[in-house]
């Protein structure tokens, strides 16, 4: 069980640092090459803006199927050793790498680790810690994770209108460390007596079904010259929530290390939930989305979620604290079958490309999903059956990341290999991914 | 001293949370700080004396939990003491004792500070440092340990007494980075 609690502790402290290093990668080796944009009117484009679906797909550009080809797993065979936790070379960092990063394709160049000495100095009444490199693993900021997924969306679509169900899922959980704990351990602050240490915390899950109607099309012009707009409207159901807010630490005593006044741990929080069974939450939402194609400029914007807001009308909150005769978490009856409301969060993407009619495509994205921005330019050039590309991008944390590749096309079939860099919080080195794929047009 | 068990924990998650890559725990223990808040930090001697001197074992708190299966790469002892003389002419040493267990000053020594000439109404300043015994290595992570001194008296010439004062005394623990058993 302490190791299962070990593992999960390690991997979880990583998640800041690694979470959102790999953002621009994607199964599509012709994607990885422009650092993740898209000339194909697919990928984020159709899924954050609806009027794609009624924009017709470019001329042998866009593939049938992309299948990757998982390199990488070979590499994780090859490293699979080093998950064993009996052993002196487990290395979490390299787990956390793996959980957060699929290892489908290959690293040509990994990340270089931080050998992380650590040191404590323990007096009686002293504790001073120093992290060395993996102090930059501790978030400044509020750090969060999370976000809206359409697990799936079934129902026709007949001339535009499209009519189904979606199973969505939202999940987002964020805290942030007060000054006294971020001092203590990013900046080698000595803890003091008779103080607290915490952090603040919130968390929200929720489920449930979407009814959906929607329609795209082209409100003006022709295939070459228009305006396309797409419009959906959910009405959520949600069949469950839970939300948890509140604060955690602990609080030193007269003494460190000695006396009999050790640290108290305190939590002190408040869990919001409308169980499965309750009555179902419910909401209004909306997507919409412009394109606009004018010869070789296109132009799109999509927002997912504006007003997505659900109500739940047998909400049961309860108080949730640290037992401190017992040292297990107590709670304590609220109030039961009140109103509550719970957000999905917005979500918009912009994007532009542009072809300038020399077999030169460039294009541009931006890609906001509630969790920081993303900004992905590229550019393709085709050289008969052979095209190169090439793309910068600028992460979620704000790093700058480069992507190059090529790939070459026989009939229906072309085979693409992809280059993007990455970094994670722990190093200002780069690593650089190679991705590759093989598409059917 | 009583250990505050939720202390070790706390420096147990900092640890496991940052314990990642290669790299080794260091744990720098200010034994003199738990020492001199109960006021063990002086050691009265006497020589010619049938009893030694030792002072009560005191028991030190602060290591991680979860360290079971590490393993320890070294361990230091520094630390300085200055011995007050009141009466008598001879040489004054100290050993110092780490161990599990109380019933330690029936084991070697940590450390053994080389005894000084002292004269009467004259201080010896004597700063020490040295390394553990590598059979003491791995006891000294446990979450507890006891700490004990014992002053080495002889006299040369009168009877000969006074105070061994600790000024200073560090362990350094380095561990090689391994947490879970």
């Amino acid at each position: 069980m302490r190791r299962a609690v070990v593992l999960a502790g390690s991997v979880v402290g990583l998640l800041a640092g690694v979470a959102p290093a790999h953002a621009q990668l994607s199964f599509d080796a012709r994607r990885t090459g422009m650092a993740g944009v898209s000339l194909s009117r697919d990928g984020a484009l159709g899924q954050y803006n609806p009027a794609y679906q009624s924009v017709p797909a470019r001329t042998g550009r866009s593939a049938k199927l992309t299948i990757p080809i998982p390199l990488g797993l070979f590499q994780v065979l090859k490293d699979s050793a080093a998950f064993d936790v009996h052993k002196s070379y487990f290395n979490a960092i390299a787990l956390a790498e793996y959980v957060m990063h699929p290892p489908l394709f290959l690293e040509v160049k990994k990340v270089p680790e931080p050998t992380n000495d650590v040191e404590f100095t323990i007096g009686r009444n002293a504790l001073l810690v120093d992290l060395g490199s993996s102090a930059q693993l501790v978030p400044t900021d509020r750090f969060g994770f999370g976000g809206e997924n359409r697990l799936m969306d079934i129902g026709p679509t007949i001339k535009g209108v499209h009519v189904g169900v979606v199973v969505w899922e939202d999940h987002e959980v964020g805290f942030q460390l007060d000054s006294a704990l971020l001092g203590f351990l990013r900046l080698q602050d000595s803890a003091r007596t008779n103080t607290l240490y915490g952090s603040d915390g919130d968390g929200l899950m929720q489920g449930g079904l979407a009814p959906t109607l929607g329609y795209s099309g082209r409100l003006w012009g022709d295939s070459t010259r228009g305006i396309y707009a797409g419009a959906a409207l959910h009405y959520y159901l949600g069949a469950a929530y839970a939300s948890v807010r509140g604060t955690a630490g602990i609080v030193t005593g007269d003494t460190l290390f000695a006396g009999s006044n050790p640290v108290t741990p305190t939590v002190d929080a408040r869990v919001n939930y409308s169980k499965a069974g309750n009555s179902m939450g419910h909401g209004l939402g909306a997507d919409i989305g412009f394109v606009y194609v004018t010869g070789p400029v296109e132009v799109g914007l999509g927002i997912n979620n504006l007003g997505a807001t659900l109500t739940w009308s047998d909400t049961r909150a309860d108080s949730v604290f640290l037992d401190t005769t017992t040292n297990v978490l107590a709670s304590q009856f609220v109030a039961n079958h009140f109103k509550s409301k719970t957000r999905l969060p917005v979500t918009y993407v912009a994007n532009a490309s542009l072809d300038l009619g020399t077999n030169t495509t460039a294009g541009a994205m931006v890609l906001n999903n509630g969790r920081g921005t993303s900004i992905q330019l590229g550019v393709e050039q085709r050289v008969g059956p052979l095209a190169l590309r090439g793309g910068v991008a600028r992460d979620q944390r704000k790093r700058v990341q480069l992507g190059w590749g090529t790939g070459v096309r026989f009939g229906p079939l072309s085979l693409d290999v992809g280059f993007l860099t990455h970094s994670s919080a722990l190093s200002s080195a780069r690593g650089i991914t190679m991705a590759t794929s093989v598409s059917i047009y | 001293m009583r250990a505050p068990r939720r202390s070790r924990l706390l420096v147990a998650a900092f640890a496991l949370a940052v314990a990642c890559g290669e790299g080794r725990l260091i744990f720098d223990v200010d034994v003199f700080s738990f020492l001199q808040g109960v006021g063990q930090d002086s050691l009265p001697y006497l020589a010619p004396s049938p009893l030694p001197d030792t002072i009560p074992v005191q028991q030190v708190n602060g290591l991680v939990t979860g360290l079971g299966s590490s393993v320890v790469e070294s361990v230091t002892v520094s630390g300085a003491v200055d011995f007050v003389n009141v009466t008598g002419t001879g040489t004054v040493g100290l050993k110092i004792y780490f161990d599990t267990v109380p019933t330690l000053y029936a084991d070697t020594p940590a450390v053994i500070v080389a005894p000084v000439n002292v004269t009467p109404g004259a201080t010896s300043s004597t700063p020490f440092q040295g390394t553990v015994p590598a059979v003491l290595n791995q006891r000294l992570i446990n979450t507890t340990i006891y700490v004990g001194m014992r002053a080495i008296a002889t006299a040369t010439s009168g009877t000969v007494t006074g105070k061994a004062h600790l000024t200073a005394l560090r362990l350094r623990i380095v561990v090689q980075d391994k947490l879970v058993n």
